[in-house]
């Protein structure tokens, strides 16, 4: 079910300055994959290039090996990009349930039926299942403009599985959470990884989390790509340190 | 099993309601003068000219400001088609049709543009039309069209005001019926989605053009709608229901009642037909009073006469303060209701 | 075919005077300001009371003028102040119909006080006639119109380019957020741009007074022009709008003479055109990115 995800020299520049440069990554499929790297290392924009966000300068975003670099964001919901933003993106004035029932019309592609409201029903019942099963079930019927930072986070995470992606980005998913919350959160996508043979490509400041859940790990530094490994090769170098230690934060 | 009584009493509030109103609808031309019964016919048009304009206000949060072209195009071609002669029903859904169409036309050249410019570039479309309508002998230039009698219907002479009442309530029923539908719809979810963030939309996976160009075509087609009747009802059509003055009475009805809310527009109408036609009885200077009462709603009642009992009740409870948004009165309500 | 020209050039003028203002508006506070047609009527009201129906000497015209622009713009700033801040955190629709309330209630105040009939207003003395060159005929009264504009063109880039006050208005413009950090007072940026804008819309009404018959109507037909002049020429952008303005009068006057019937479409065809080649406009950045004050 997963998919693999492979960038070609992705280049994408802002005015003059390159968010990233040159920038090879190869995501097998199946693998929780971790960006890390200081804040403005482009691990945002490494996102929006798989997801499609913004046209790129250069380089081929290839999805299982098909070449997906030209395609719209739409296109690649469709062949199972699934994203979750840094600062979590919903539907504010709408419950926490029509949220999700927003992500399971558009899978079921009957979201442009506007005559009867069959659909919406039954819709309702999966999100509401849905919900139950990622323990947010309390929240159904809230507004998600209400929610706390944590559970806006989930939240998105829940409307991305109703889209059943096969590629999960998550975008510094436990930024804003209570140490609870995050250990939480870190089971829940470990869990769902397992549950439905996801890729997961995932950026973090919290090392515990990364080191906790990644199988590989990218280093990402000034657009560019500094190393790539397994977590402990990655964690021995003494450059990752350095650009910690002397980057932003 | 609160909100499942809960929903029981509503669903037997509502069948009520429908009752009254198939009652009020059945009786009222017997009780009505001729006069009354006109301005009932202005105030059932106007609910239809509202609420398939809220849908792009209220629900997917696209300001056009260009429906009268809309309802122009609705009841310039249902007049041309009652000059033909076909029968009243085919010359309505005639001038459905030609709302939508030029709908699609106007879809496409405004999407070119976003937000304010959005806005301005609806209206001068509009615009544009009453120029052509002026411009054109065959729409009948600065006169408009008149003298178009609609055909009888099952040999019922349906110029006899009672039947045209009838005719109009129930053809402006079966419309808003169609927008409730919509609102409710997979498609209308959507629409609210898309409305509170296009970007989430778009990495849904949903085509956030089609949408907001279908929705834009159906509110023209209920524009076009409500044309159609109007030309039906009057007899008359004018190049003034073009002018981009026109484009702002639906907006003003849909704020005037609250866009958040399903019924408000139609209340905004009614509230706007009444306000016009007793202020204009009074005074010639009818529109500064007019710009006032709107104003001040505007001001004190953001959502709209809708929710002055919301808002009043606060008001006694609290002794002041802003009023809480709807949204967070539902949710306090729905919170006790779980408990 | 001059006097075609001359003639479009002054129309144009007259509709830059009156757009440029919208335009500022638009740049810096981000509103569509409907209330701006009802504040150019006020101004062409008031030159025609203050004139008194009697003919007057240029200089005193003048005056006439800028009273009128003044007497407008304090109307104005008060409308800011008291009826439009309140809408700054609303929804775009809101703020663009309480703009469209107020312009309802102008053109109605107007109409109480002046009556819905038409009023005339004379030229004033030494600018009534035509200038006759060979076979050229050109109204006196639209070669001050030229003038004018050009100077309230050269006068707004002065303020905008050369002042320090337009440097804060270009700021709150970009960014007003930023603006605010660099301990720029908005709500007083808002307010002396509005009244620079309203002040122009007064003058713009009583330039506008002697050359047409004056209803409470006018207001509509100027803001139609306006918004065309902003479409055409860009967002916020008052050098656009001075192009826009210039070629929408003299296409406008041209269709006039060569093809009447299609003089109405003046105001659409470049729109059109604008719309398919250059949807930003011609000085316009696109959109998201809608604000240029230059
Ligand atoms: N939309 C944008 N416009 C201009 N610059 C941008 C934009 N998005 C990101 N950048 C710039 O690109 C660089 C990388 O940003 P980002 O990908 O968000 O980094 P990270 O997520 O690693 O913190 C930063 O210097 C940022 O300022
Ligand atoms: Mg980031």
């Amino acid at each position: 079910m997963s998919l693999e995800i492979e960038l070609r020299s992705v280049t994408k520049r802002f005015g003059g300055n390159a968010a990233l440069d040159g920038v090879d990554l190869h995501v097998p499929a199946g693998q929780i994959h971790a960006v890390i790297g200081p804040n403005g290392a482009g691990k945002s924009t490494l996102f929006g290039a798989v997801a499609g966000e913004l046209p790129l300068d250069t380089g081929t975003v290839l999805l299982d090996g098909r070449d997906v670099t030209g395609a719209s964001p739409q296109r690649r919901v469709r062949l199972g990009i699934g994203r979750a933003f840094q600062v979590a993106r919903l539907f504010p004035t709408l419950s926490v349930r029509d949220n999700i029932v927003a992500a399971v019309l558009s899978r079921q592609g009957k979201s442009l039926v506007f005559w009867s409201a069959r659909a919406v029903r039954a819709a309702r019942v999966e999100a509401e299942h849905l919900l139950d099963e990622l323990r947010l079930g309390d929240l159904t019927t809230r507004l998600a403009g209400s929610l706390s930072q944590g559970d806006r986070k989930r939240l998105e995470i829940a409307m991305v599985l109703a889209l059943s992606s096969r590629v999960l980005l998550l975008d510094e998913p436990t930024a804003g959470m209570s140490p609870e919350e995050t250990e939480a959160t870190v089971h829940l996508v470990r869990q769902l990884w397992a549950e439905r043979e996801l890729t997961v490509l995932i950026t973090e400041h919290d090392m515990d989390v990364v080191f906790g859940l990644a199988q590989a790990v990218t280093v990402m530094y000034r657009g560019s790509v500094l190393c790539t490994g397994d977590p402990e090769t990655v964690r021995a170098r003494p450059d990752v340190a350095d650009v910690y230690l002397g980057g932003v934060e | 099993m609160r909100a499942l009584l809960g929903k029981a009493v509503a669903a037997r509030r509502a069948l009520a309601l429908a009752a009254l109103g198939v009652l009020f609808v059945v009786v009222y031309p017997q009780l009505a003068t001729a006069g009354q019964l006109s301005f009932a016919n202005t105030v059932v048009i106007a609910v239809v000219f509202a609420t398939s304009t809220n849908l792009l206000f209220g629900q997917a949060g696209i300001p056009s400001f260009g429906q009268a072209g809309f309802f122009g195009a609705g009841a310039y071609a249902a007049a041309l088609a009652a000059h033909e002669g076909l029968p009243v029903i085919l010359c309505l859904l005639i001038g459905i049709l030609a709302g939508a169409l030029v709908g699609v036309v106007a879809a496409a050249v405004a999407w070119r543009s976003a937000g304010l410019a959005f806005s301005m570039l609806t209206l001068a479309f509009a615009q544009s039309l009453y120029t052509i309508a002026i411009r054109t002998d065959a729409l009948g230039g600065y006169n408009g069209l008149a003298g178009f009698p609609f055909s009888r219907v099952l040999g019922i002479e349906l110029s006899d005001p009672g039947y045209v009442w009838y005719f109009v309530a129930v053809f402006a029923a079966v419309i808003v019926a169609g927008f409730w539908q919509v609102s409710r719809s997979p498609f209308g979810q959507i629409l609210r989605a898309l409305r509170d963030d296009p970007v989430r939309t778009l990495f849904l996976g949903i085509n956030v053009r089609a949408y907001r160009t279908l929705a834009f075509v159906l509110a023209a087609a209920g524009a076009g709608a409500a044309g159609a009747l109007s030309a039906y009802v009057n007899q008359v059509v004018t190049p003034d229901s073009l002018y981009w003055t026109a484009s702002a009475v639906p907006v003003m009805m849909l704020v005037l009642g609250g866009m958040g809310h399903f019924a408000g527009p139609a209340i905004g109408a009614l509230l706007y037909a009444v306000l016009e036609h007793y202020l204009s009885a009074w005074t010639t200077s009818y529109i500064f009073f007019l710009g006032i009462l709107v104003y001040l709603v505007l001001a004190l009642l953001p959502d709209g006469v809708v929710s002055l009992p919301r808002t009043v009740r606060y008001w006694i409870r609290r002794g002041g303060g802003d009023p809480p948004k709807p949204d967070e009165v539902e949710l306090r309500e729905t919170e006790g209701a779980a408990r | 075919m001059i006097t075609t020209l001359l003639t479009g050039l002054a129309a144009g003028s007259l509709i830059f005077v009156v757009s440029s203002g919208l335009t500022l508006v638009l740049g810096v506070l981000r509103i569509v300001n409907f209330a701006h047609g009802g504040l150019f009527l006020i101004g062409a009201y008031f030159a025609y009371q203050f004139q008194g129906g009697a003919a007057h000497n240029p200089a005193s015209f003048a005056l006439l003028v800028v009273a009128a622009g003044l007497a407008t713009a304090v109307i104005g700033v008060l409308v800011e102040r008291f009826l439009l801040r309140p809408f700054y955190d609303h929804s775009a629709e809101s703020m663009l119909l309480a703009t469209y309330a107020v312009l309802l209630t102008m053109q109605g105040a107007v109409q109480m006080i002046w009556g819905s009939s038409q009023h005339t207003q004379p030229r004033p003395e030494g600018l009534g006639g035509a200038l006759t060159l060979g076979d050229t005929v050109i109204p006196r009264y639209d070669l001050m119109l030229i003038v004018v504009g050009l100077l309230i063109f050269g006068g707004l880039q002065w303020l905008i380019y050369g002042t320090g006050f337009g440097r804060q208005v270009i700021a709150v413009a970009e960014d007003r957020y930023m603006a605010s950090l660099l301990g720029i007072d908005i709500s007083r940026i808002f307010m002396a741009t509005f009244a620079v804008a309203i002040f122009l819309a007064g003058v713009g009404g009583a330039l506008a007074a002697p050359t047409l018959s004056m209803t409470p109507n006018l207001a509509t037909t100027f803001i139609l022009y306006s918004f065309a002049v902003v479409i055409i020429g860009g967002f916020g952008s008052i050098s656009g709008s001075l192009i826009a303005s210039l070629l929408l009068g003299v296409l406008a006057s041209f269709l006039g003479t060569h093809a009447p019937e299609l003089a109405d479409f003046a105001l659409y065809l470049p729109m059109l055109l604008i719309l398919f080649f250059r949807p930003e406009g011609l000085r316009g950045r696109g959109a998201g990115r809608e604000v240029v004050i230059a």
